[in-house]
């Protein structure tokens, strides 16, 4: 059940895609998603949507894994796609005794739910094509271009880079004292939610004291090793963008006009 | 004298009037192999913690290569030769690859970039972890996370490694591999190296033993004479390396056996003497 945890999963795989600079994937996704809330219409959504399947399919990620990524959204879209449907007022679609469905609502539903499953695709493309260390060097290098930002780029990367570094020891850990607790007849699996949610207090206690130790124990080795903060330090891999870079780019900016293009040209 | 221990002493607790460390006074030299033993509690980890600076004394002083722990100035000085590993393999690597956080000292050294690759290169071939550069921490075992944290620690060129109850989580394999690393650093590369361990038999090659007792030096000896008194070892909570109990038992039993052989080879050596 823990292995399913997918934060910063890193999918490796010889692809064009991974071989691009972090920050050109990572300025390319925020782009993505500032023009996916342009477009409104069915043009717009079709370049979005072949734009990302060719980068799906180019990384040599299993789509399964991209689709994987949009399960824990699928009730929340369901549920808000079934509600636009029913309360936008318009000309009546189909009537399923007092609830009418609009056209207008399915419109606005089927942007909605082509809006957030691409956003959410091409979030997770980023993560699965890139490996976490580069993901935060990425956004290191770019929140120090942002002048408000700067003086946090090397904190927050630091920051980042920890908490992925011990994600999987803290998924082991809670899997460890998960069998501890079960062996002593703790039950996880029955009884209501209040119950099952109050059987994971036996479980959080320990693993939040072992998380402070842990904290204060790298904080100790950190210092040991002469670590003063992001002044002066120097780094072993320097970001440096190539050729592919460029052509991304290019084809970036032609993808990116004609989406923001359709939403403003196309009559509605 | 590379570290110059002064009537040192340490408290946790401001309030309490116990003290952790309980004045010691000790010299160690350039090259020396040296174990700490004692109990849980016995202030070893908080000794070893007032060498690099990570702890600064509540009374007397600590002196490394001319320099004052209490000078914040020096502080980087300090701890890029003085070395440390910890007991949790898990809670000292920063990076989510080997590499990365061998190079983590070094950057933070602010050591040229062009520079870097090579000297960490160089550090994991030194403790034989070249071939997992490239792999993720967890992906390690205890042992050959230990060594990846010895690497980033010799990635920094210090003039001592301490590492504090660094074999303690690991399985016998793991603790060789360690220990043999230490070894050969200390023995190949002349870096000295302090060892604090509840495992006897890790240091019958040191060159001095130093037991620790309620924040106290309870004794300072080389390994052989060090472990001829096993009743005051007994008294310590310290237990005796296999070998030297067979040894003694030997040796009331009126087979003559040496009294510095402290491991298998040396007594195999020695019972082929008899015929
Ligand atoms: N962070 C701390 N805060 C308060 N007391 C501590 C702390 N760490 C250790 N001590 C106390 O200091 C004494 C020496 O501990 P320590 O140096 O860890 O011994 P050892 O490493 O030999 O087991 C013990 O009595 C311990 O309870
Ligand atoms: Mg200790």
């Amino acid at each position: 059940m823990l292995q399913d945890i997918t934060i910063g999963q890193y999918y490796p795989a010889d692809s064009p895609i991974h071989a691009l600079d972090p920050r050109t994937k990572l300025k390319a996704v925020f782009f993505f998603i500032f023009c996916l809330f342009w477009v409104n219409n069915i043009y717009g959504f079709i370049f979005a949507g072949v734009f990302l399947s060719s980068v799906v399919l180019s990384s040599k990620v299993p789509v399964g894994y991209v689709v994987k990524g949009l399960k824990p959204v699928l009730f929340v879209v369901s549920l808000t796609m079934l509600m636009s449907i029913l309360t936008i007022p318009g000309d009546e679609a189909f009537r399923i005794f007092v609830f009418k469905g609009t056209w207008q609502g399915l419109r606005q539903a089927g942007i909605m739910a082509a809006r957030i499953f691409m956003l959410i695709s091409s979030a997770s493309m980023l993560t699965l094509a890139t490996s976490t260390i580069d993901l935060t060097d990425g956004l290191e290098a770019l929140f120090l271009k942002i002048p408000l930002l700067k003086r946090f780029a090397h904190d927050m990367s630091m920051m980042m880079c920890i908490a992925l570094r011990f994600i999987p020891t803290l998924v082991d850990e809670t899997d460890r004292i998960m069998k501890a607790q079960m062996s002593r007849g703790a039950d996880f699996q029955s009884g209501s939610f209040a119950q099952r949610a109050k059987s994971f207090i036996p479980i959080l206690v320990p693993l939040f004291v072992s998380a402070f130790q842990r904290a204060y124990e790298l904080a100790m080795a950190m210092e040991s090793r002469c670590y003063t903060g992001g002044e002066g330090r120097t780094r072993m891999k320097l970001l440096e963008y190539t050729k592919l870079d460029y052509t991304a780019n290019v084809v970036m900016v032609i993808v990116f006009c004609s989406m923001v293009a359709s939403g403003v040209l196309v009559n509605r | 004298m590379m570290i110059q221990v002064r009537g040192v002493r340490y408290k946790y607790d401001s309030d309490s009037d116990s003290y952790a460390v309980d004045g010691i006074d000790l010299d160690l030299a350039q090259g020396e192999f040296v174990g700490i033993v004692g109990h849980n509690g016995s202030g070893k980890s908080t000794f070893a913690k007032m060498l690099n600076g990570l702890i600064l004394p509540t009374e007397g002083s600590v002196n490394v290569l001319g320099m004052d722990t209490k000078d914040e100035k020096s502080l980087i000085q300090i701890r890029r030769n003085i070395g440390m590993v910890f007991q949790n393999p898990d809670n000292q690597i920063v990076a989510t690859i080997v590499e990365e956080d061998v190079a983590f000292g070094v950057e933070n050294l602010g050591i040229e970039q062009t520079k870097i690759r090579g000297i960490v290169d160089s550090a994991l071939t030194s403790v034989g972890m070249y071939s997992s550069r490239l792999k993720k921490p967890h992906q390690l075992s205890g042992g050959q996370k230990q060594r990846v944290a010895i690497a980033g620690v010799l990635a920094m060129n210090p003039r001592c490694i301490i590492l504090d109850e660094s074999t303690a989580m690991l399985d016998p394999n793991g603790r060789a591999e360690v220990i043999t690393t230490a070894l050969r650093l200390n023995k190949e590369e002349g870096v000295t190296v302090v060892l604090i361990t509840h495992y006897m038999e890790e240091l019958v090659n040191a060159d001095r033993i130093i037991a620790m007792e309620n924040g106290k030096i309870a004794f300072d000896l080389p390994p052989a004479k060090a472990f001829s008194d096993s009743g005051r070892l007994r008294s310590l909570r310290l237990g005796v390396p296999e070998i030297v109990q067979i040894a003694s038992i030997l040796r009331e039993n009126g087979i003559p056996i040496r009294e510095n052989t402290l491991d298998v080879e040396g007594l195999v050596e020695d019972i082929c003497q008899l015929k």
